[in-house]
């Protein structure tokens, strides 16, 4: 009995190794170019990820009903304060209905644009295993640091990954 | 004793001068040594980088002439003439009522067609026969206003490459934009 428990828990535990290897591997891969997209933003500007190559830029995918995400975004603001201009901070919002969104957007006051992929073609295009993603990308528009999901004091490393690419 | 006191310190004197000489003489040459080492290996490395231009640049003629034959090819493009009545926000393409490709353009990309850039909107294969191409071009039209209008052209395809161009000008005597689509003779 206790040796098929045990057979029980390898297949598990294999099981969610390959889960985890899979969930991993959908996102881009770190040190390659992520996906090019254009998309319209709040400023009603249209945006390309390419145009921004020559700029250290942190990718972040978030939708309005994600509290983690809401969390998060407040939190890239104070990255903009507390960096400034050197890096590029772009959102994705993933949210079908962009009226949502923007209603979310008017209360959250964010400082950097917002995108919109009202028909998930971007969060397709990146197989978004979950939410929020934050991407941070080098001036040679590779991808460097993948980070899913959010929790408090993850802002700290961020801006440490920030600052390790506008340094080199 | 004062002479032999004398010739010793200019012994010294001119020890330390001929060391200090030849540690010079030294570093110097070395630097020249490691300069000329240098000079070939970022020749190199330039060769290198310009042989790899070169080859991804044959590749990509190659891989182009692989899947786009010249006799099944259809190629669009897309030019902007002025802009003073349209600033263009994106542009969807339809052959024979099925989606063939959409485009978002930004300001900087609309910028460079309205300075005389010819954007190549799609590249893919098509059969021989008669087609109906319909562009649908989005924007701000004359006043800021939303503005949404869609051109078509009828072709035949017969053999060898076909090339069609969408073209948005100015009509100034109506003050309005006027979108054209025509062939590549």
């Amino acid at each position: 009995m206790s040796l098929s428990v045990n057979k029980l828990m390898s297949v598990l535990a294999v099981a969610l190794t390959l889960v985890a290897v899979h969930a991993d591997s959908s996102l881009p891969s770190v040190g390659e170019s992520p996906p090019d997209f254009a998309l319209r933003s709040d400023t009603g500007v249209n945006r390309r990820l390419s145009e921004y190559r020559g700029e250290v830029v942190l990718l972040n995918f978030w939708a309005s009903w994600c509290q983690s995400c809401r969390a998060e975004l407040l939190q890239l603001n104070g990255i903009v304060e507390t960096i400034g201009s050197d890096v590029q901070v772009l959102s994705v919002n993933i949210d079908d209905n962009r009226a949502k969104a923007e209603q979310d957007l008017r209360a959250l006051k964010l400082s950097f644009p917002v995108m919109f992929d009202t028909d998930q073609t971007v969060s397709k295009l990146y197989e978004l295993p979950t939410l929020p993603v934050t991407l941070i990308i080098d001036q040679l528009g590779q991808l460097r640091f993948v980070h899913q999901g959010y929790k408090a004091s993850d802002e700290i490393v961020y801006e440490d990954e920030l600052a390790s690419l506008l340094a080199e | 004793m004062d002479e032999a006191m004398n010739i010793m310190s200019s012994f010294w004197k001119q020890l330390v001068g001929l060391i200090l000489m030849v540690t010079a003489v030294m570093t110097l040459s070395a630097q020249e040594v490691k300069a000329e080492a240098a000079a070939p290996v970022d020749q190199q490395v330039q060769d290198l980088k310009r042989s790899v231009l070169n080859l991804n640049r044959e590749l990509f003629v190659l891989e182009e002439e692989l899947l786009f034959p010249a006799n099944t090819q259809l190629m669009l493009f897309l030019s902007m003439d002025v802009g003073k009545y349209f600033s263009l926000d994106s542009v969807e393409v339809t052959l024979d009522g099925k989606e063939l490709s959409s485009y978002l353009y930004t300001p900087r990309e609309t910028d460079a067609l309205l300075r005389g850039g010819v954007q190549r909107f799609y590249i893919g294969n098509l059969k021989s026969g008669e087609h109906e191409l319909v562009a649908v071009f989005t924007g701000k039209g004359p006043s800021g206003r939303d503005y949404r209008r869609a051109a078509s052209l009828e072709f035949d395809k017969g053999l060898g490459a076909k090339f069609v161009e969408l073209k948005i000008s100015d009509r100034d005597s109506s003050q309005q934009p006027e979108f054209v689509i025509r062939e590549w003779e």
